[in-house]
């Protein structure tokens, strides 16, 4: 815990300090994936692996655009529209998938975010269809820090479950479902309340995203990189601590931005291969766990 | 937890030395185009032309005086890479212009930086009509829809006369707008549209699409879809009886690998095309033949078809660059753009000039068909150079 307020720390520092707009749009779209990577932990924590958390993003993504463009709002409004729009989106895709578990509940919401590409790209007097979205009202140059911001509230959700019972809880049913509702955990509101959450805040993510990119249109919004990259990202960093998701979006996508991209613009993307296959082989509780490792155990979870 | 820290502040540094983009007497361009990743194939034949023609303006000192300097940047295909690309050529670089891009959901984040920056943008083949109706002053384009809607709905209300006609579209912004538009030209025109699907690049199975056509008895299919799914519908296409007349593919029918993959399968099909080799503007063969001979002894195979969408955008700015630029600094990006906005030259592709809002005032293409394993050119009438074979498709005998 100690740990992700230390990068949220750094994030926050990192987005007042004064770059150069191109550093600029690489901080935000960093910070904007470590957001969009510690949601989908915090769905983790109850044992549900998403495949699909470009569903939320995307919604997010489009109610964010479509509030700020047609509506005329503001863009920080619209940004918490989007979040909003996501977990609204989160409630028929949790009462249709939470009953899942273990593979049968990821296919389930991979299939959610196919579902929702396909309506934004037919709903065309909503959506625009797939002409997509142009010219959106641009994010004000503070935008990073709403990937900053974000991850904040994120860790000061992780802070209210450490306390409560419902951190609790979530560990019970992510390790033995049954036994935890033998003993009367509430498996399916906790689980829903989890889902609903980690959707908005995939919601800010994607709907920063829309007003940093400043077009849209159904098969990025909802494209399967935004569903991928929070997983590989979160297992390299290490699942059992908020800070892992968040060090492994930072350290992939900044390495992979900074040092390979410019150096070998053809096979940098192995990097995230690479990251894997690490974690399979030798690395299992990812980045957090060779620092807890050096550090003696100091910094649980 | 500080050592994990690590890698990020080693990142850091290296960052701040990386920052030394030294003073040096060219004058910079930025390229941001797909090198890499699903447009890889597009995205590097552009590249390569705007490549020959930069190399081509420094060995003739054509570019006012100073040598230009490509810096080429790869958008992956993602747009919050080309993005970032641009802010980086635009903002970090000192680029005075930018050019590349093949699709517009790339084109358009591009565009946002360079009107941000006042930095001219020759886009070299984009096609959403959104992009110009914004009242940017920096964004220019060497290609319409326009000049897809005349060639396709022209050669099917001239030559075919079809009783109706089956749209089949990729569900990108690009290819619907031309559907939408090809729709309301053929409805004008009293050519009954019998089908207007859409689909997602990358389908395997047209089969169901494919019954639709049939169920509706349209004679006619317009495949507005890129090359990679031409050749599977082409293929499943021919597998069945639908008693077509024509099938006309609207990009990348004129790939030289459509020819390659389908052999004769290919034979009889329609594509469009604003230049490749040998298909080239009245009046500019020889410059189309020394293109042709320059890019193949550069990269050693023959120019793609796009390569010329590059090559001729980046004439168009190397052209507004020494007019606008004395040999001593740099233009500022107001001049540059001034200068593009005057620019008027003929090109293979045809004469690149641009309208107030940056579209080309001229961007034709013409409709081909494959005859005996060749291109030939069958519309508009001025540009022919054979006659159209139809019925031009013989489905094989189904299995």
């Amino acid at each position: 815990m100690r740990g992700g307020w230390a990068l949220f720390g750094c994030a926050l520092a990192a987005s007042a300090l004064p770059w150069s707009p191109y550093h600029r749009s690489l901080l935000t779209t960093g910070l904007l994936l470590a957001l969009l990577t510690a949601s989908w932990h915090l769905l983790a924590l109850g044992g549900r692996l998403s495949f699909g958390h470009a569903a939320f993003f995307g919604v997010g993504a489009y109610a964010s655009a479509l509030l700020a463009s047609r509506a005329g709002l503001s863009v920080w409004v619209a940004l918490l529209g989007g979040a909003l729009a996501a977990a609204a989106a989160a409630i028929p895709v949790g009462a249709l998938s939470l009953h899942l578990r273990g593979p049968y509940f990821s296919l389930a919401t991979l299939a959610a975010a196919e579902v929702l590409r396909i309506l934004a790209a037919n709903w065309t007097s909503l959506t625009g269809g797939t002409w997509g979205l142009v010219g959106l009202p641009p994010l004000p140059p503070q935008g990073a820090l709403v990937g900053a911001g974000g991850i904040g509230a994120l860790l000061l959700v992780h802070t209210l479950l450490a306390r409560s019972r419902w951190g609790v809880a979530l560990a019970a049913i992510r390790q033995q479902q049954e036994r935890a509702e033998a003993l009367g955990v509430p498996s399916r509101p906790l689980l829903f309340a989890t889902l609903l959450t980690s959707a908005a805040f995939a919601g800010l993510s994607g709907a920063a995203y829309a007003h940093h990119v400043r077009s849209l249109e159904p098969a990025t919004a909802f494209s399967l990189l935004f569903s991928i990259l929070p997983l590989i990202m979160a297992l390299f960093g290490g699942t059992s601590s908020p800070a892992g998701p968040l060090l492994g979006a930072g350290v992939l996508y900044f390495l992979d931005e900074l040092l390979l991209q410019p150096r070998f613009p053809a096979g940098h993307q192995l990097l995230y291969a690479g990251a894997i296959l690490l974690v399979l082989l030798g690395l299992p509780e990812g980045l957090v766990g060779i620092a807890r490792r050096r550090g003696g155990g100091r910094g649980a979870s | 937890m500080p050592r994990a820290l690590s890698p990020i502040l080693l990142a850091l540094i290296l960052l701040l030395v990386d920052r030394a983009a030294a003073a040096s007497p060219e004058v910079p361009i930025g390229a941001v185009n797909s090198l890499t990743g699903a447009f890889a194939a597009q995205g590097t034949a552009i590249h390569r032309g705007i490549l020959l023609a930069v190399e081509e303006a420094n060995a003739a000192g054509r570019s006012g005086g100073r040598p230009v300097r490509l810096l080429v940047q790869d958008d992956e295909g993602r747009p919050e890479r080309a993005l970032a690309a641009a802010e980086r050529l635009a903002g970090r670089d000192g680029a005075v212009a930018l050019i590349g891009g093949y699709v517009d959901s790339l084109v358009g984040p591009i565009s946002e930086v360079a009107e941000r920056y006042r930095t001219p943008y020759v886009a070299t083949a984009s096609l959403d009509e959104r992009l110009t109706h914004r009242g940017y002053r920096f964004f220019f384009r060497v290609s319409s829809l326009d000049g897809y809607v005349q060639a396709t709905v022209g050669f099917l209300r001239e030559v075919v006369h079809p009783l109706g006609v089956a749209l089949l579209s990729a569900n990108t912004p690009g290819a619907s707008q031309l559907a939408h538009r090809q729709k309301e030209a053929l409805d004008a025109a009293g050519v009954p549209v019998l089908l207007d699907d859409r689909f997602t690049p990358g389908l395997r199975d047209f089969v169901p699409l494919l019954t639709r056509v049939q169920a509706a008895r349209a004679p006619v299919i317009v495949s507005n879809a890129f090359f990679g799914d031409h050749l599977v519908l082409v293929r499943q296409l021919r597998a069945r009886r639908l008693g077509l007349t024509a099938f006309l593919g609207t990009f990348g029918m004129e790939f030289p690998q459509v020819i390659q993959e389908l052999g004769p399968a290919s034979e009889g099909l329609f594509g469009t095309t604003a230049w490749q080799p040998g298909i080239t503007a009245p009046g500019t063969e020889e410059a189309s033949r020394a293109f042709t001979e320059d890019f193949r002894r550069r990269f050693g195979e023959p120019p793609p078809p796009l390569s010329m969408h590059g090559y001729a955008a980046a004439r168009a700015l190397l052209a507004a660059l020494r007019a606008a630029g004395g040999p001593a600094d740099p233009p500022t990006g107001e001049a540059l753009r001034d200068a593009l906005a005057r620019v008027d030259l003929r090109l293979p592709m045809g004469r690149v000039a641009f309208a107030e809002n940056g579209e080309p005032r001229e961007y034709r293409r013409v409709v081909i068909q494959i005859q005996g394993g060749r291109y030939v050119v069958v519309y508009p009438p001025d540009r022919a150079t054979g006659r159209a074979r139809l019925p031009a498709f013989q489905q094989e005998d189904g299995r």
